[in-house]
């Protein structure tokens, strides 16, 4: 299983999309690593997220491979989320952050 | 990138302290660090599973980019933790802390890699460019 650490806003992201987002998520990582994620959500509370000392929109996905990965595989895998996460959620660009690790352990 | 996650006890940081605390960290951070203000995020929860609270009222954990030195983290934790006793009144040795170093490659946002630090002006600048150049498509 790959860890996936994902951080939204409350409010940010409809109930109906969260299905279609673990889909996505798990497409990824099934193409990039060849097995399941296992993916916790953290919903910031309104009034509790903070992006430039502003009310955030951003959403954090922090994913942790199970291999050493190269850069290029590493931006690949980043720029599908980002892709991703756009394209379901509605939220621009810069409303993204997207992280892959190797392994921490 | 950084992501300040300040987990806490239910109710042992007032709503309306929130905003200040998270104005600090960025401040705090971006003197430390010369960084932009807008890399920085800061996320509240309250008896979250991580970061731990051990035995703390308030528990502030720090995912700042490599390459830092211990001054610098020495500034950023003496001064965010000083924030958060001060905006809440709870004792700084009720409050944990702790900074995680991570590789500026393994982040992307804004749709590009995290510059390494000391290359956010560059990277700033040839980020604002590429937006510029795909709206204008």
């Amino acid at each position: 299983m790959i860890p996936v650490l994902s951080f939204v806003q409350e409010g940010q992201i409809a109930s109906s999309t969260f299905e279609t987002l673990e889909k996505g998520m798990a497409d990824i990582c099934q193409s990039a690593f060849g097995v399941e994620p296992a993916i916790r959500w953290v919903e910031v509370q309104s009034g509790n997220g903070f992006s430039g000392a502003q009310p955030s929109k951003a959403s954090l996905v922090r994913m942790e491979a199970n291999r050493s990965l190269t850069q290029e595989e590493r931006v690949e895998i980043m720029e599908k989320i980002c892709d991703f996460w756009m394209e379901n959620t509605g939220c621009s660009i810069n409303e993204i952050v997207a992280a892959v690790s190797d392994p921490l352990n | 990138m950084p992501l300040y996650l300040c987990n806490m006890k239910t109710g042992s940081v007032p709503v309306e302290a929130k905003a200040k605390i998270a104005r600090d960290i960025t401040d705090i951070h971006c003197k430390a660090t010369d960084a932009p203000a807008e890399f920085v995020h800061v996320f509240f929860l309250e008896e979250a599973e991580a970061p731990p609270l051990d035995n703390n009222q308030a528990y502030l954990q720090g995912n700042i980019r490599a390459g830092r030195n211990s001054a610098q983290k020495d500034e950023i934790i003496r001064g965010m933790c000083g924030s958060i006793a001060r905006h809440t009144g709870l004792g700084i040795a009720d409050i944990g802390m702790q900074l995680m170093d991570v590789p500026a490659s393994w982040v992307m946002e804004g749709g590009d890699v995290f510059p390494e630090p000391g290359e956010e002006a560059a990277w700033l600048e040839a980020h604002a460019q590429r937006l510029a150049a795909e709206a204008a498509k």
